[in-house]
């Protein structure tokens, strides 16, 4: 059986990597004044949104991270924000990867911590992701936002950026208030949402692009062509790695160098992290990435602007922000 | 009243050789001997999951601030929309209510397949058996998120979900009941000539029901306050509310939808503590009273109460067919009360949650369908990552059912009406306990992740709180049905109030402290899978990461896992509890 290990050192998720070997800290350090980093760090993720796979993820960054810093790492995963952030905000999680919706309620609740990077597709490329209203492809009553009224329709839960906030704010710029106009449900998932439209519980649903392009069609849940796009919504800000900033500053720098210059398929394939450039070989996150890119934390003020529009009445979990 | 029991020493001759040394214990058989290696492995393992789920005392201390931090920003309760709120704690008590219903349908003839008495064929039992620990073994919340994708969302997914899962206790509670009857009437019954089913109707029914309806009671209880998770995975109810004000972090208003469940589940308790104690008797704990008094309803019972007298003396008087059916006397005038109020109750249910009872039943083949999925075609699903998420999870529930029963068994003298040493301790205990019962372990789970970070610690430390309000409820209810008898004679013999407990009151309840404790490990295994939600370790995070995309296979060898332990454990616990009682 396994050993028992030191506190919280082994985990649902990939253990804990060692430290590599002796030399390995030399690398990153801009100078000698290691004095104050702690001899262990903690990183937690928490499924994005727009997350397709469960893989054994995050182990070619873990690995990365601590042969560069010469730290140990433990990893956690989290299927909800809410503890991860707690932990963020109480500084026992020193990295944390979730969501942009969860970035903003952590900031707004007293997490000192800021993006180092946000996950991006190819190198270059914004980093974002969209919001799709869908409906039955025989379906020929709902071709525009406005075909919406007074029909059932599918959001997915009311925490959701992709699907509620940006879909809400859609329609209320349409004129449209979901609430009065239409008979709106909560599926719980983009999957459910999707679904529920293909099975006729509901006549048009939103979700996020990838469920509705690739994800259902690969797990044989619908067809392709089952469903057509009937909105489009803006490109919402992608989910970032956060970092505490009550950490060390000579470390602070270290990490954000490693995860702009570092954590990518080009670096990570040319120093045998992984077996060619690209993102499924190069298992960075549970989603398939080409690497980070950097933004500042005025990335996301997108979403707190739309939380500010839509107000805590409408959307509750925007209170606060 | 003093012990009755003679000691065997006068009778020299037969005293066993191990008693000739003078000593006073017990003899040492060998069962005896396999129930203290069992001890034994359970004190290791108790170690190992203390050290495999790094438990530590100072970390705890440590994380006091932030735990203090986390609280403050959870108090005051805030109470917005308190109208919206009220509305959905009763479509969640209704879906409750019809679940109940559908658990209570479902695991009456279960009961009677499984028990070791009545089953038809021990090729029934077996499969019957299975079925009930299957159900048991998974996570209501797990079959939500199922049904939810199998029939669509809403209400009904929740019912189901509710309903399935009570199942597993409901239909087990109800085998172990059948199988403590008295075979007596039946047999009289069986004489006369009468079928098997007959025979059951008329002789095993009427000694089942008052337990029948005080477990339907209880798990009634039980099941409004897991329906209010169920709005996580979009199956309506209050819970829908709940998961907003969590995904938002506003844990004031959670805990002002956390009150309006605990008035709720306040007032459920005190309405069905009424209606048993209304028609099963003042004592709805005794089980042989209980019988005794509901058999006095029906001819052919063993009742002789004034019932059979008078239908005795009627027929003297003249042979009319009025006289074969019995009279209506008072508690048969509640039962029938309580029998046509629930169905009331129901009939409104499926009114107020716009259910039809005919999808309901027309449900059950599509999540047949989906249930065909869940079967792994082969191994490819069993990676490292489920190996140690399924070992974090025993450690969690080994020591999580430790820690808690080790606060439990103190708390449950306090909470017992006739050991308590005060009447307020008591009221004041048990409101409590009500409190705990209904808090959400995720709420508890976060505060503890504040406190001492992620992983399977903060874990054990939730599902050790959330334990104690359910095992100090069940080892309270124990010690109130002791009897006084041994308890007056160690008081007469002038022990201390303390001394009083331990030697009085312990011996007498130790054989349901025991099953009570069994079966807390059991359900901390399924509880456990939910910690992964908030990152509190275990097998929970893949578990719902694999049914939020839709990797059916991982599920169903994750739920094969699990089953597999809780039966183990089962089995594990019918042999010790058999060796013991």
């Amino acid at each position: 059986m396994e050993a028992p290990a030191t506190a919280a050192a082994n985990n649902c998720g990939p253990a804990t990597t060692a430290a590599g070997g002796s030399g390995a800290a030399t690398t990153a350090a801009p100078n000698n004044d290691r004095a104050d980093w702690p001899t262990k760090l903690v990183l937690a993720a928490v499924p994005a949104e727009q997350d397709a796979q469960l893989q054994e993820s995050y182990s070619v960054t873990v690995q990365i991270l601590s042969d560069e810093l010469g730290i140990e790492f433990d990893f956690f995963q989290a299927a909800d924000y809410a503890g991860v952030i707690e932990a963020l905000i109480a500084g026992r999680v020193d990295l944390a990867q979730f969501g942009p919706f969860s970035y903003v309620i952590a900031t707004a609740n007293g997490a000192q911590a800021k993006p180092v990077g946000v996950m991006t597709s190819e190198k270059g490329a914004e980093p974002g992701y969209q919001s799709y209203l869908v409906a039955r492809t025989d379906n020929s009553e709902i071709n525009t936002l406005n075909d919406i009224l007074g029909k059932r329709v599918c959001f997915v839960d009311p925490g959701s950026t992709s699907g509620y906030l940006l879909p809400l704010a859609g329609l209320l710029d349409q004129g449209i208030d979901p609430e009065k106009d239409t008979n709106s449900i909560f599926a719980g998932g983009h999957d459910a949402s999707v679904l529920s439209v293909v099975n006729g519980d509901c006549d048009a649903g939103f979700a996020f692009d990838s469920m509705v392009t690739s994800l259902l069609i690969d797990r044989g849940e619908i067809e392709e062509g089952d469903v057509k796009i009937v909105w489009e919504s803006p490109i919402i800000a992608g989910s970032p790695m956060s970092m505490r900033t009550t950490l060390p500053q000579s470390l602070q720098d270290a990490i954000e160098e490693i995860f702009l210059n570092k954590i990518n398929v080009d670096w990570a394939a040319a120093n045998g992290y992984c077996d060619s450039p690209d993102p499924i070989a190069c298992s960075f996150s549970d989603e398939a990435i080409w690497g980070y890119t950097a933004k500042g934390d005025d990335f996301y003020d997108g979403i707190r602007l739309l939380c500010r529009e839509l107000g805590a009445e409408r959307a509750p979990s925007c209170e606060g922000i | 009243m003093t012990l009755t029991e003679k000691p065997q020493g006068p009778r020299t001759s037969t005293i066993p050789p191990e008693m000739r040394s003078g000593s006073l214990r017990p003899p040492l058989p060998w069962r005896r001997k396999v129930l203290l290696v069992i001890a034994a492995v359970y004190a290791v393992a108790v170690v190992w999951a203390i050290g495999r789920t790094g438990l530590s005392i100072t970390a705890l201390f440590e994380g006091y601030g932030d735990f203090r931090r986390l609280l403050d920003r959870m108090l005051p309760i805030e109470f917005r929309n308190l109208s919206q709120i009220i509305r959905l704690a009763f479509e969640t008590f209704f879906m409750a209510f019809i679940g109940t219903a559908v658990a209570v349908v479902i695991s009456v003839p279960l009961a009677f397949f499984a028990a070791r008495n009545t089953t038809p064929s021990v090729f029934l039992s077996g499969p019957a058996r299975g079925f009930i620990v299957a159900m048991r073994a998974i996570p209501d919340l797990i079959f939500a998120l199922i049904f939810v994708r199998a029939i669509g969302i809403g209400v009904l997914a929740g019912i189901l979900a509710i309903g399935l899962s009570a199942i597993g206790m409901v239909a087990k509670l109800y085998a172990d009941a059948i199988e403590q009857i008295d075979e007596g009437p039946r047999e009289a019954i069986l004489a006369t000539g009468a079928s098997q089913v007959r025979a059951i109707l008329t002789g095993v029914i009427p000694q089942v029901l008052p337990s029948f309806i005080g477990i339907a009671l209880f798990r009634l209880d039980i099941n409004f306050r897991t329906s209010t998770i169920l709005g996580y995975v979009g199956a309506g109810g209050i819970g829908t509310l709940l998961q907003l004000y969590l995904s938002g972090l506003q844990y004031r208003k959670a805990l002002g939808v956390v009150a309006v469940i605990v008035v709720l589940v306040l007032a459920v308790e005190f309405i069905s503590a009424a209606i048993r104690k209304g028609i099963l008797g003042a004592d709805p704990h005794s089980h042989k009273r209980l019988s005794h008094r509901i058999a006095g309803l029906f001819p052919g019972g063993k009742g002789r109460g004034n019932v059979a007298a008078q239908a005795e003396a009627a027929s003297r008087a003249s042979f009319n067919r009025e006289t074969l059916r019995p009279p209506w006397t008072r508690d048969r005038r509640r039962m029938a009360i309580f029998g046509w109020g629930s169905l009331a109750v129901l009939v409104y249910a499926f009114w107020s949650t716009r259910l039809s009872p005919v999808r309901l039943f027309t449900s059950f083949g599509e999540i047949f369908v989906v249930a065909t999925r869940l079967v792994p075609r082969d191994l490819s699903w069993l990676s490292s990552v489920v190996v140690r998420g399924m070992v974090e999870t025993f450690a969690i529930a080994i020591a999580a059912t430790t820690i808690g029963l080790l606060i439990s068994f103190p708390l449950a003298f306090l909470c017992a009406r006739n050991v308590a040493p005060a009447r307020w301790v008591y009221y004041f205990g048990r409101s409590l306990l009500v409190m705990n019962r209904a808090l959400p372990d995720l709420i508890i789970a976060v505060l503890f992740v504040s406190a001492v970070g992620l992983g399977p610690f903060p874990g054990v430390m939730a599902l050790s709180i959330g334990t104690v309000g359910f095992a100090t409820k069940l080892l309270a209810d124990s010690i109130e049905e002791v009897s006084q008898g041994p308890r007056d004679a160690v008081t007469a013999a002038g022990t201390t109030r303390l001394q009083e407990a331990f030697t009085g009151v312990s011996p007498q309840a130790m054989p349901a402290f025991v099953s009570t404790a069994l079966y807390i490990v059991d359900i901390n295994i399924r509880s456990s899978t939910i910690l992964g939600i908030v990152g509190a370790g275990g097998i929970g995070f893949s578990l719902i990461q694999a049914t939020r995309t839709l990797n059916w296979e991982l599920v169903g060898g994750i739920l094969i896992l699990v089953f597999a332990m809780v039966y183990s454990i089962e089995r594990l616990s019918g042999w010790v509890r058999k060796q013991l009682l």
